[in-house]
């Protein structure tokens, strides 16, 4: 099995366990937890994506989170729009402002991508935070234009309320479930496949003596890749290798794909 | 042989605590204390540092100077709530355009 398979079979099944936990544990504090955590697990979902994969030290990150929430909210509470469609388009700014600070960090490495970060993240905080001239006016005080330091609050809901009544929160803990399901696999397909790193794009690795490592990777990859139930390429084709040193010098770890 | 990187990281520490005691100790005989209060002050020796160039210590004090009086003739033509924004943006500008700060040379990547 195919590290990528693998992967995606193991969040598939904690997702099938996580999906019983409501008929188990039915009440709505355990359920309201489970449910944040879902959302904290996708925010660190990204955050592997970007540090733990990519490593790329933003600091940024949790101002697109915020970016995402707040135009959510703003599309919602001043376009009258229904979250199912405002959280999408929401999606979209995020993905554009997070295209402005990458392309803005391209030229930096290391600590300066952190310092640069940050100094966005301080930036969007101290818009929404200082601003405190009022944008609309509701029964409930005056408003700014991005909340202010009150925020948002009552700019709609996902409409489990009529559809389950006071169960409402088992609907938002299968939506949680739903997208932190389709962050992993993403990343799982992201990280093991052609973009990936070298190490997690191979389909098996092998670690053995270096001298040893670039006749023997060859053999046993050529085994164990051209074997007929390859699912990747049913044709036995020749398996890329490549040879690098693994943490200790006088170890390599080889690589072995079978992608075309 | 060699430096010990050790020892030098526990002396650069010790020094720039020495440093940060005494200004701490200044502060807490003009203002109240809070234990939040560090976060500004750190922000902006951020925001001088990296203007001025990392490590360049006559250009900080020159930039210190020159950021301090920016941010006052902001806040008194455009408002006080975006001061330090536009700080931190004129950080993110000298990060893209000169990443060496605007007093430094071309020089080694530290880190």
């Amino acid at each position: 099995m195919s590290d990528r398979r693998r992967d995606i079979l193991l969040a598939l099944a904690l997702a099938a366990l996580l999906a019983l936990v409501p008929a188990v544990f039915g009440t709505r504090y355990i359920i309201s937890q489970i449910t944040l955590f879902f959302i904290w697990g996708i925010v660190v979902t990204q955050w592997n994506l970007v540090l733990g994969v990519a490593g790329i030290f933003s600091l940024a990150q949790m101002a697109l989170f915020a970016i995402g929430a707040y135009a959510t909210a703003m599309l919602a509470y001043y376009g009258a729009f229904p979250l199912l469609a405002a959280m999408p388009l929401a999606a979209l700014v995020t993905v554009a402002a997070s295209l402005l600070i990458g392309f803005a960090c391209l030229r930096l490495k290391g600590a300066y991508v952190a310092l640069l970060t940050l100094a966005v993240a301080q930036v969007i905080y101290l818009i929404v935070v200082n601003d405190t001239a009022c944008f609309t006016n509701p029964p409930s005080g005056c408003l700014p234009l991005f909340g202010g330091v009150r925020g948002f609050s009552r700019f709609g809901d996902l409409g489990f309320r009529d559809l389950l009544g006071s169960k409402f929160y088992v609907g938002h803990y299968y939506v949680g479930l739903g997208l932190l399901l389709a962050a992993q696999v993403f990343c799982i397909l992201l990280i093991r496949g052609r973009w990936g790193l070298p190490s997690a794009r191979c389909a098996t690795t092998r670690v053995m003596p270096c001298r040893a490592a670039s006749d023997g990777c060859a053999t046993s990859c050529g085994s164990s890749a051209s074997r007929p139930s390859s699912r990747v390429s049913p044709e036995p084709s020749m398996p890329r290798i490549s040879v690098w040193s693994g943490p200790s010098s006088s170890r390599c770890r080889c690589c072995c794909s079978c992608w075309p | 042989m060699g430096i010990r990187i050790g020892h030098v990281y526990a002396q650069v520490l010790m020094l720039s605590g020495a440093l940060a005691a005494l200004s701490g100790i200044m502060v807490s005989s003009l203002s109240g204390l809070l234990p939040t209060m560090g976060a500004d002050p750190m922000l902006k020796a951020f925001v001088i540092c990296v203007v001025a160039g990392l490590g360049n210590v006559p250009g900080a004090a020159i930039a210190a100077l020159l950021l301090g009086l920016l941010e006052a003739v902001i806040q008194y033509l455009f408002g006080v709530q975006y001061a330090f924004a536009i700080l931190l943006a004129l950080v993110i500008c000298v990060l893209i355009w000169r990443p060496y700060g605007l007093f430094g040379k071309r020089q080694v990547v530290r880190l």
